[in-house]
């Protein structure tokens, strides 16, 4: 045992910032979970647990003012749990506290920056003391547990940084790959197509499996939504109760990054603006509380979610004013222009100044912030809403960005790529079938209607106006729409890239995607492409 | 990937600010910074984007990269020349992208002190457009354009070739202002 001093723990550090970080989440959930119904005294044993775990593994590695802190927080527990002092809400504020400040200290320790936290670590220990009818007795000698048994490693700790250049690698890997097949298309004999066969299965499985393994549970940023909604809800002095389902679906790591940010917004905006206080939501005959529902689903290729309020919902009237008053809806369209396209401005730029957020309960803070986002990552957002009863913003993402399959069709001599997770089917019709009706262009599949585009012309370019078309049936949010191409290249699985700055301007396309000959053949933007047939007014842009 | 990044950054910090890269259009010689220079790159095939405006040239696959490339003498109205054995594109780093600049050809690196660069005078007639010109470089027998890289890139005509392609453009053409 005496051996054990000379050890160096800082080797345990990363371990103890992890299990400090679950562990404060536990905290969390279960003072929520009490402050929701003090009845729930079994939840005062999950905090102490977090209180005193902390304790010992904070002495083990010297962090005595952490150690010190806990055990004064475990001590209030101890006396809750007794009965000596009730739960109150001035209790579990104090124990929110506590455990925010022990989470920063804790925080700081990884940084390796630490501030002195004694004036706050008194002022605390004070509140804690007055909290309880006991008097609080000075931090005890804390015990140094045994060192846990040697387990055989199962898993090891991996920087992200090391998975996002291992999956670029791969993207360079099939991007050869693709050139190699292009290159010996045709040529060599059964044995080399036979290594090619390999070497193509073992680049799809590696790519899969670094695929797999960027995947986290949504829950790695859902799990901080419950405190923020409740510190929101209360700010506000409103009374709302988030409800997340399907938090245990899996999202790649970068998609999720790039949509908590986004998530976030929505949340605030349901929180602030949706959601009606107490008072107000009595008068319509409501319950005192709000309900705030944040639903992951997973569906084929793709993971959805809602974010759904049933607060006072967009005034659809004062929304189509306004859209008319800024410019965004000529007058003479207001009437005829359905409330879905309506809707669509919400998430136009510049749609947002303050002006606009108090007419429009505030629906209008950065929804296009959420629209470039789900954009950007090839998704969609789309919100409905209902007056008096709530509102319901709906993205639909992919499971993971990059590397994708794609069909190559080609238009007017060129090769354009489009993600085929979205592609129903191709089909060729005659050019007779394709009826003109009011403005737009229709085909008959089975009994269904369908919208027809004709490429060449969205695009601006020549091509053959044959007998024939050959069209690519898209379905994106439950809608089909026909893309009439002059033909169907191929599939390939590739890797998306994105544009710089200056080629997001161009319309029509959202990236880029590199061709076996080493061509760039450009992603047509297909969600844009339902906007246009929705909006017309903005082409492609929805 | 890192090491080139590190070596791209100390290449940042080497290069002085008054280091230019000259290049040619027709006769006439241009500088842009050179510390803003990535690359310089032979003519490759390059994507045409059917929507973009005329003087973009395409886009180039740079070793896996996508990157714009913007053909100098469309942007600036010169007459149109085929690109030749000279002809070069500048790529020039702009918001973390790779954009490209297409020149009839690329001649050195030189050094023009701070004290050398003129203001374009109020009656200047110039063939590219005054608001993309910092100034003239005086040296001893040549007399260089120096030019805003940043200007170039993201001063687009964008808004006048969209309108222009909007009215001359297919039924759903709006004529928003």
């Amino acid at each position: 045992m005496a051996d054990e001093d000379k050890i160096d723990l800082s080797i345990f550090l990363n371990e103890y910032l992890s299990d400090a970080a679950v562990g404060f989440q536990k905290a969390s959930d279960a003072l929520l979970a009490l402050e929701k119904d003090r009845g729930r005294v079994e939840k005062l044993d999950e905090v102490a647990r977090v209180f005193h775990t902390l304790k010992s593994s904070s002495a083990m590695l010297g962090f005595d003012d952490i150690a010190g802190l806990a055990h004064c927080a475990e001590d209030i527990l101890v006396k809750l749990k007794g009965n000596q002092i009730s739960v109150s809400q001035g209790v579990i504020d104090i124990l929110f506290e506590t455990a925010d400040t022990l989470e920063r200290m804790v925080t700081e320790r990884g940084e390796k920056v630490v501030s002195d936290w004694g004036a706050r670590i008194t002022e605390l220990m004070e509140k804690i003391k007055t909290a309880g009818t006991a008097q609080s007795e000075a931090a005890a000698p804390v015990i140094i547990p045994a060192p846990p048994p040697i387990e055989k490693i199962e898993t090891v700790r991996v920087h992200i940084g090391l998975l996002d250049e291992l999956f670029n690698q791969v993207g360079e890997l099939l991007i050869a790959k693709n050139r190699l097949d292009t290159i010996l298309r045709g040529t060599g004999g059964k044995e080399l197509r036979e290594v090619l066969a390999t070497i193509a299965r073992t680049v799809n499985a590696i790519q899969e499996n670094v695929t797999a393994a960027r995947l986290v549970p949504v829950d790695e940023i859902f799990q901080k939504f419950p405190r923020m909604v409740r510190d929101l809800a209360r700010e506000q002095r409103k009374e709302v109760d988030l409800i997340m389902e399907g938090r245990e679906i899996e999202l790649d790591k970068s998609v999720l990054d790039a949509i908590s940010e986004p998530l976030m917004h929505l949340l605030r905006n349901a929180v602030g603006h949706g959601i009606e206080s107490p008072t107000e939501r009595e008068a319509q005959g409501k319950g005192k509380r709000g309900t705030l529902k944040l639903t992951t689903k997973r569906a084929e290729n793709h993971i959805l979610m809602d974010v759904e309020d049933d607060g006072r919902g967009i005034d659809l009237g004062r929304m189509r004013e306004t859209a008319v008053m800024k410019g965004f809806i000529k007058p003479e369209e207001a009437e005829l222009i359905s409330d879905a396209d309506v809707m669509k401005v919400l998430f136009s730029p510049g749609f947002s100044s303050v002006e606009y957020v108090t007419n429009l309960s505030g629906r209008g803070i950065g929804l296009n912030v959420v629209k470039i986002a789900a954009r950007e990552l090839g998704g969609t957002v789309d919100v409905v809403t209902q007056r008096g009863k709530g509102t319901r913003f709906s993205m639909m993402l992919p499971l993971t960005t990059a590397i994708v399959q794609t069909l190559l069709v080609e238009v007017g001599g060129h090769v354009f790529a489009i993600p085929s997770e979205i592609v129903l089917e191709t089909m060729r019709i005659a050019a007779s079938d394709i009826k003109e009706v009011a403005d737009r262009r229709i085909f008959v599949r089975g009994t269904e209607v369908i919208s027809f585009f004709l490429m060449n012309d969205i695009l601006g370019m020549g091509g053959r106006h044959g007998k024939e078309h050959d069209v690519v049936i898209v379905h994106m949010g439950g809608k089909f729409i026909g893309l009439g191409v002059d033909g169907v290249v191929g599939q390939m699985d590739n890797i998306i890239k994105p544009f710089d700055p200056i080629a997001q301007e161009f319309k029509g396309f959202s990236g880029g995607t590199i061709l076996g000959d080493g061509r760039v053949a450009l992603l047509l933007d297909v969600a844009a492409m339902f906007g246009f047939e929705t909006l017309r007014k903005e082409r492609y842009s929805v | 990937m890192a090491q080139a990044g590190a070596q791209a950054e100390l290449g940042a910090e080497e290069i002085e600010k008054d280091q230019y890269l000259v290049f040619k259009i027709t006769s006439q010689e241009y500088a842009i910074q050179a510390a803003r220079v990535q690359e310089i790159s032979r003519v490759a095939a390059t994507t045409n984007v059917p929507t973009a405006p005329p003087y973009i040239e395409g886009i180039l696959n740079l070793r896996g990269q996508l990157a714009t490339v913007i053909n100098f003498r469309k942007k600036f109205g010169f007459d149109p020349k085929e690109a030749d054995e000279d002809t070069r594109i500048i790529i020039v780093e702009h918001g973390g992208f790779p954009i490209g600049v297409m020149v009839d050809s690329v001649e050195e690196v030189i050094r023009i002190p701070d004290d050398k660069v003129q203001k374009l005078p109020e009656a200047a007639a110039t063939s590219v457009s005054r608001e993309y010109v910092t100034g003239v470089g005086m040296l001893e027998d040549r007399l260089v354009v120096v030019l805003d890289a940043d200007k170039i890139l993201t001063k687009s005509e964008f808004a006048e070739a969209e309108a222009a392609r909007r009215t001359s453009g297919g039924e759903e053409a709006e004529k928003t202002a």
